[in-house]
């Protein structure tokens, strides 16, 4: 199947010219399905400052499924999943808007666009949703409290 | 002087040679030569095709005309080739002008269009002083094409022919597009190579250009997976503009999956495209709540249906029926009207969809089946899926969630909705339902992430989904049943007391063998009892007890509760042939005075006991139709004790 060779492709041209803010490396040299990103937290944002790893699975099928995401870093942030899975499923991300033509170029940029603004009306996490819009100095202290705290 | 012309014509011809090289020049004549000149105007020439000569058809008629007799506007961006044939004469270019003479292929071009671009020729040449004005004339002539000859600025304001000329024009464009197409090269979003055009393929709707190869490769792979949905164009951006968030847009959103004669046309199988038409016919089907189904067991097929027609043996001819609007007026057609007829598209059995028996005419009066009468295998499933699913609120499909949030989106229907409530849930942001303070499901979107393994509402505001009324409806008929039987099982207890010392051992122990049978020994203990009932008279207490096991009772009990929780199961079944088995123990001790340990056995009653017991034991296996009622002899000598 046409996968591998994309994803070599991709991994070339997103060497060349990385999103903002992500250095891009495989998490182990013979696998080229997980790639290992690390972010820096949008400026203008309570995660400024913070270093997130975000683990980017390709499965088998890709480009045909999407990729999954998972924060290696715990993240106080409405639209992440606050377990061990970190998981992030938003937009392109969800199996039925995937379509083969989007890059991991354009998820990143994702990703780090929803960092900067949360989408309280998509969120996974409810209660932090709910912080966000109607107490969102308590929000923003606590995510800043746990991008010091974790996302050294 | 000749010596010096002929030069200048040789050396124009040539140079024009060398920047056309599809120049051909006459073999015979060697001052002659033909060039064809693509017209591709650079916006699409809209043509007029013209109805057939119309010179015998009278007003009358012309009412009657239809479709292809009409007027008939197509925009056309490739025309067949303008022809030029150029003749040098042996004074040019001194002293005489070019002679050109054009034509096109079919004929297109009006002639008085083609006179005056002939003209042209010599008015050049006056205007460049007589000299060589071979390439400034070809030069004007593709000019003059690519603003498509300024035929929309004549009077009707397009290019008028007629129909017959059509055919031949509009392949000449398609081809012309196809090949200009597959001489080019695309980069493929999938694979990200670049690819030439012919191993491309372009949307028919969109015009997104793809690689043959991943589309085949996706394409397959998701009819094979199931996921008809994704049957449409790659592209991220297509089909956005149309799921504008807006209700009333999505209720008309188009079907964006793509035609089968497009995924053949891609090299896709026939046996998959015939697949994805399956499937994407059996999703509508099974979605239409006005579908019904074979009666028969072993068939369930669907019910023919105009709205669904079959998939036709040659696929080219399928034609999409994409009216997704047309379901409302279908909805009452069907019931309402005297229309019960309904024939199983699978075995062709003609039924009544109101009353599922075999067709019984348009003028017999039927009523809808009992739920009751489900088979225990249908009663079975019936009961998980009321116990463990939610319901799609759109198009009901019972919904099972195996782990995950409690924001369901319908595999059928595209549908978003809440797991434990049931409500329509907003695509775009389906979470709020979770979000918002103080209703049923607030900060309940992880509830059950495990699935709900059939889990029920512990603090009565549980899973329930869509069916939570039900639940509660389902309970309180339950309690209610659940009181009468106890009433009963009271009144039997009592009952049971008297009978007991008449009831003979050896028969209790028949009668437990007898016992753990199935559910068909319901309507079979029910037929004994007539039996009996008609032969001889019964004791009262066993008429009575035969009216409360069957008839009478039991139907008091459906109208109450179509669904019982607990629906009459195999020991209620043993308990009915125990209390018949029973009742006839009794009759024989009052009636023929038998003892409860008999010391002689009759000779005939044993060889009908064994004839009854066969008959039993074929029943349960559904062969009653191969016993031979000849075997007990006499038909009045057979009693059933």
């Amino acid at each position: 199947m046409s996968g591998n060779k994309r994803i070599m492709k991709e991994f070339a041209d997103i060497q060349k010219d990385p999103p903002p803010g992500c250095i891009i490396k495989l998490l182990n040299e013979e696998d080229m399905n997980v790639w290992d990103v690390v972010m820096d937290g949008p400026a203008d944002s309570p995660y400024t400052g913070g270093k997130f790893t975000v683990q980017v699975t390709l499965p088998k099928e890709y480009p045909f499924k999407p990729p999954v995401l998972s924060f290696r870093t715990k993240v106080y942030h409405p639209n992440v999943t606050n377990d061990e899975r970190g998981a992030m499923c938003l937009g392109m991300l969800k199996a039925d808007e995937w379509k083969p033509p989007n890059k991991i170029a354009e998820v990143l940029r994702l990703v780090r666009a929803v960092l900067a603004a949360p989408q309280p009306d998509d969120a996974v996490e409810s209660g932090i949703a709910e912080q966000f819009k109607n107490d969102n100095k308590s929000y923003e202290k606590v995510a800043k409290e746990w991008t010091a705290k974790y996302a050294k | 002087m000749a010596a010096v012309t002929d030069d200048e014509r040789e050396e124009e011809l040539s140079t024009l040679a060398a920047i056309f090289p599809e120049l051909v020049r006459d073999k015979c004549d060697p001052f002659s030569a033909t060039l064809e000149l693509p017209v591709t105007p650079s916006k699409p020439l809209i043509v007029r095709f013209l109805p057939p000569k119309r010179g015998l058809i009278t007003n009358g008629n012309a009412a009657y005309m239809s479709g292809p007799s009409v007027e008939h506007d197509l925009e056309l961006s490739h025309l067949p080739p303008l022809s030029l044939q150029i003749h040098l004469p042996p004074n040019y270019p001194a002293d005489s002008p070019p002679k050109a003479t054009l034509r096109t292929h079919h004929d297109w071009l009006p002639k008085e269009k083609l006179e005056e671009l002939e003209q042209e020729a010599a008015k050049l040449w006056e205007e460049y002083g007589q000299c060589q004005i071979l390439f400034a004339y070809i030069d004007h002539l593709q000019q003059s094409a690519d603003s498509g000859f300024d035929l929309d600025q004549t009077a009707p304001g397009c290019l008028i022919l007629e129909s017959t000329e059509k055919n031949e024009l509009v392949k000449f464009n398609a081809d012309t597009i196809l090949s200009t197409f597959r001489a080019g090269t695309f980069d493929c979003g999938i694979c990200l190579e670049p690819k030439k055009g012919s191993s491309c393929h372009r949307m028919k709707r969109c015009g997104h250009v793809f690689c043959l190869q991943c589309l085949q490769d996706f394409y397959n792979n998701a009819i094979t997976e199931g996921d008809i949905v994704s049957v449409r164009c790659l592209d991220p951006g297509c089909g956005k503009e149309n799921a504008t968030p807006n209700a009333s847009a999505r209720k008309t959103k188009r079907d964006q999956t793509l035609h089968p004669r497009e995924l053949l046309e891609m090299g896709i199988h026939e046996d998959n495209v015939r697949r994805y038409l399956e499937m994407k016919r059996k999703k509508k089907l099974e979605a239409d709540k006005t579908t019904v189904y074979c009666p028969r067991t072993w068939c369930q097929g669907p019910a023919r249906s105009m709205k669904y027609p079959p998939i036709p043996a040659d696929l080219n001819s399928f034609i999409a029926n994409e009216d997704a609007s047309d379901d409302e007026d279908a909805e009452n057609e069907n019931t309402s009207t005297g229309d019960r007829l309904a024939v199983c598209e699978k075995c062709s059995l003609a039924f009544c969809r109101v009353c599922y028996m075999g067709w019984h005419g348009q003028f017999a009066r039927c009523y809808p089946r009992d739920p009751n009468e489900l088979s225990a295998e249908e009663k079975a499933s019936y009961d998980y899926i009321r116990q463990n699913t939610s319901p799609c609120p759109t198009c009901n499909s019972p919904t099972q969630k195996t782990m995950g949030c409690n924001h369901m989106k319908c595999f059928q229907c595209n549908s978003h909705f809440c797991y434990l409530c049931g409500s329509w849930l907003d695509g775009d942001s389906p979470y709020q339902h979770f979000n918002k303070a103080g209703t049923d499901c607030y900060q309940r979107l992880w509830e059950l992430e495990e699935g709900d393994e059939g889990q029920n509402p512990g603090d009565g505001r549980g899973f329930g989904g869509g069916r939570g009324w039900e639940q509660i409806a389902l309970e309180v008929a339950r309690q209610a049943d659940a009181e009468e039987a106890e009433a009963a099982a009271l009144e039997a207890a009592q009952r049971a007391q008297e009978d007991e010392d008449a009831r003979a051992a050896a028969q209790l122990a028949e009668a437990d063998e007898a016992a753990p049978n199935g559910a068909r020994e319901v309507g079979l203990e029910n037929a004994m009892a007539q039996v009996r009932v008609n032969d001889q008279p019964p004791p009262p207490q066993a008429q009575q007890r035969a009216a409360q096991r069957g008839g009478a009772a039991g139907i008091g009990r459906r109208q109450r509760n179509p669904f019982p929780a607990h629906p009459p199961a195999a020991n209620h079944n043993a308990q009915a042939i125990r209390n018949h088995e029973r009742g006839a123990g009794r009759w024989n001790a009052n009636g023929r005075r038998r003892g409860p340990h008999p010391p002689l056995v009759n000779d005939e009653d044993e060889r009908q006991r064994q004839e009854l017991q066969r008959f039993l034991e074929m029943a349960r296996r559904d062969e009653e139709d191969g016993w031979d009622s000849d075997e007990l002899g006499d038909e009045a000598g057979f009693e059933i004790r």
